[in-house]
């Protein structure tokens, strides 16, 4: 029972991660695709931990719980200086390729 | 032996939709689009779980604890840095 929903949710969670990746091809539907993104992985995620053969759930809840605190102490400690400085240097450069692509 | 050639076939479609999705991708995208990718390619974490969660001697298990942290690093910074990104456009 529990491995035909492992089943499920696998095709479910590649059917998202394919839409995220498509939906990222436009702007307009960016953000669209990090969220199927973020749902496909937490599908997935829960899908095989609900599984029979997974019995340390103490052990991987720590795993997991330890690695989420640390992305997200490095993305919040991460400057706002060093997002400025990356726009600088994404947005001028894409503009040279579109000019050129244009001329 | 079905099996393997199971999985060609799968690879092979696989990189049919691979391509169909990727090839008109607009040129402001490209850099979220490889963090996208990168954080979607840490789907690897379903592996790591099963062998830290799993009936395995201990040193094996501390192993797959430690490749679980490392995935949900990557998954975790990767969705909210791609996400940081996409605001930075939408605001310029």
């Amino acid at each position: 029972m529990t491995h035909a929903v492992a089943q499920l949710a696998a095709v479910l969670a590649t059917a998202l991660f394919i839409f995220s990746l498509h939906w990222m091809n436009d702007p307009k539907t960016a953000r669209r695709g990090v969220a199927a993104g973020v749902t496909g992985m937490l599908v997935a995620v829960v899908a095989t931990w609900i599984q029979p053969e997974i019995i340390h759930h103490g052990w991987v809840a720590l795993a997991i719980v330890a690695g989420a605190a640390g992305a997200l102490v490095a993305v919040v400690v991460t400057d706002r200086r060093l997002a400025a400085e990356m726009t600088r240097f994404l947005l001028p450069r894409s503009g040279v390729r579109i000019a050129v692509v244009t001329e | 032996m079905t099996d393997y050639w199971s999985m060609l076939f799968v690879f092979v479609l696989a990189t049919f939709i691979g391509l169909g999705v990727i090839r008109r991708v607009s040129r402001l995208l490209y850099t979220p689009l490889m963090s996208l990718t990168n954080a979607i390619s840490a789907i690897a974490v379903v592996g790591s779980i099963v062998v830290a969660g799993a009936d395995y001697p201990l040193t094996i298990r501390i192993l797959g604890g430690v490749a679980l942290f490392a995935s949900m690093t990557n998954i975790v910074s990767g969705f909210l840095i791609t996400d940081r990104m996409l605001k930075m456009f939408k605001k310029q």
